[in-house]
């Protein structure tokens, strides 16, 4: 540790990952300001939101705009919460920090984060860099649950799936590094699900347009990813008392129960007489997940999350690695025997055999398919950053605020590149 | 009033609408916030459930803060999105835009924009999909040519 005292910040677009690198686990805190509106003013920001006893119509103010952080007005609110004494107790001139920021950030947005970091908030030291890559610094072998693999570092080859609020990231790791010519993005996300089951739910039901909260637990409760999307379908058809699939989510009153639940079926003719508002799950418990493997249903042209993976180790070959003396079908091999699930939307229920199953239809017979995933998927990049910052390879990549004011924003470019511009010479 | 009136629209129609969908399917909010401080910056600030009482130590540096703050946050997405050039680089160097999924290899499936089943049938006017009498009376009378899928 060398006696610095290390902030791992998992800056996600709906939570963030926060605490200190000697910490175990990492708090989830809503990377938002929640405010109500409609006469009442209060406004809850960060962790506050769990003193929140009444989730009808909130509004949500947010730091991130399409999974970028644009509004740093309100990015600096909730910063300001979560470093006060309340929360983090933390002190910026006495911190290092190590921060996360999206895929492909563009540059002038990575600018304002050194500038935010080093000038409005002087941190001591700092390092920038994406989940995925944290990711792959957890002992990643652990997740496969197989014997022939115990060694305690980082594969040659890995393949992270990170579906989070906003989109869904491919990245493909060859010798610890990023292959960014086949870095894939899919504007799918948690957001986009909510608000599809919000609308659908709407239209057919009862009007849920405002409700965001609780639409949002409800898919949470609800949802699954179908191993036989066509099939679970037609069961969806049938009678309510032969259909397995049908749920009654109880919503939330907030004064008798201030959390949905899924109610009991009634197995006799009798109707319940009570005043619940029953919330009927059908088709729509698997035909919202299943957008992440075929956005085509809402209209997104792109494809879903296994042909993606396909398309993105396709991307790679042997050329691009000139040291290594690989070939293609060891180089894709090795990818598709380590691909790593990580984001909140892998917590959907059957997510991960469906990835393995449709990939097994898409990719070559001779591959292995190894699919792995953490059994906290949204802190595993915490996971990774809180071992990263124990290394000493950390202390060499960050920069500190002497330096930031010395050198400017140039030594943040030329410290948090990942080898970007080498792996850009090697593809070409 | 003959039925020709209501003429169908094209495809370039129905995929704009599409992508007016896919926006709305971006939104944070289903409406916008409500009267909120953002648009005159200091007047009322709005009631924290615990508000801190120490902001007196750092009242300076919080200024400058916020000033600094304040000036890059005004933008957009997409006015950043330009403003970062990055359409401009060649087109093998891997960016934010390069690294957008292609469309699938296979054809979309119809689902019934009304009950959400599979689907045989399409408005031949929005293009929208349903798959009975049933479910084609309920999209004439709420949705069809609404804009929303």
């Amino acid at each position: 540790m060398s006696g610095r005292k290390v902030l791992v910040l998992d800056n996600g677009a709906y939570t963030m990952k926060a605490g200190y690198a000697d910490e175990t686990q990492a708090r989830i805190i809503p990377n938002c300001i929640v405010t109500r509106g409609k006469g009442d003013k209060r406004s809850y920001i960060g962790d506050q939101l769990s003193t929140c006893t009444d989730f009808t119509g909130l509004y949500y103010k947010l730091p991130f705009e399409k999974g970028f952080l644009i509004n740093w007005q309100n990015e600096k609110e909730v910063w300001d919460r979560i470093f006060s004494k309340d929360v983090l107790n933390c002190d910026p001139k006495n911190t290092t920090l190590l921060i996360t920021e999206p895929c492909f950030n563009l540059p002038n947005v990575q600018q304002n984060y050194d500038e935010v970091i080093f000038e409005a908030y002087e941190f001591e030291a700092y390092y920038r860099t994406n989940v995925p890559w944290l990711c792959i610094q957890n002992d990643t072998t652990s997740l496969y649950k197989d014997r022939f693999c115990k060694f305690n570092e980082v594969p040659d080859c890995a393949l992270v799936v990170d579906s989070g609020y906003s989109f869904t990231h491919i990245v493909p790791f060859v010798m610890g590094r990023p292959i960014l010519p086949a870095i894939r993005r899919i504007n799918i996300g948690g957001k986009l699900l909510t608000n599809h089951l919000k609308e659908i739910v709407s239209f057919r039901y009862w009007d849920m347009m405002e409700q965001t909260y609780i639409m949002n637990e409800v898919k949470e409760t609800c949802c699954f990813v179908s191993q036989n999307f066509l099939s679970d379908l037609e069961i969806c058809r049938r009678n309510p008392r032969d259909n397995p699939i049908l749920q009654e989510y109880v919503l939330p009153d907030f004064s008798r129960n201030s959390k949905g639940y899924i109610r009991e079926k009634k197995r006799g003719g009798t109707y319940d007489q009570s005043d619940e508002q029953v919330l009927y799950m059908n088709n729509e418990r698997l035909s919202v997940p299943e957008i992440l493997f075929n956005p085509m249903d809402v209209g997104m042209n792109q494809a879903g999350i296994p042909e993606v993976i396909v398309e993105s180790i396709n991307a790679i070959h042997s050329e691009m690695f000139p040291s290594l003396s690989v070939n293609d079908v060891d180089l894709h091999g090795l990818l598709y025997g380590n691909i790593i699930l990580v984001g909140g939307n892998s917590l959907f229920s059957g997510y991960k055999r469906r990835i393995e199953k449709d990939l097994r239809f898409l990719a070559p017979t001779e591959f292995e398919i190894r699919v792995g995933m953490s059994e906290n998927p949204i802190t595993y990049a915490w996971q990774g950053g809180a071992k990263f910052a124990n290394s000493t390879e950390f202390n060499e990549k960050l920069v500190t605020r002497a330096e930031f004011n010395e050198y400017g924003h140039n030594i943040c470019l030329q410290r948090f590149g990942l080898g970007d511009d080498d792996d850009i010479e090697m593809s070409e | 009033m003959s039925k020709k009136e209501q003429k169908e629209i094209d495809e370039a129609t129905r995929r704009k609408n599409i992508e007016i969908h896919l926006n709305e399917l971006e939104k944070d909010n289903y409406q916008e916030i409500p009267e909120l401080e953002i648009v005159t910056g200091t007047i009322s600030k709005p009631r924290r459930v615990s508000d801190l009482a120490d902001t007196s130590q750092h009242r300076k540096s919080k200024r400058t803060k916020s000033q600094h703050i304040k000036s890059i946050s005004k933008r957009s997405f997409k006015a950043l999105l330009d403003e970062s050039r990055i359409v401009e680089k060649p087109p093998d160097v891997p960016t934010y835009l390069t690294a957008a999924a292609k469309p699938s290899r296979y054809p979309p499936r119809k689902f019934c924009s009304v009950c959400g089943f599979i689907s045989a049938y399409a408005c031949k006017k929005c293009g929208m999909k349903y798959c009975s009498l049933k479910c084609k009376e309920t999209h004439e009378e709420t949705r069809c040519m609404k804009y929303t899928v």
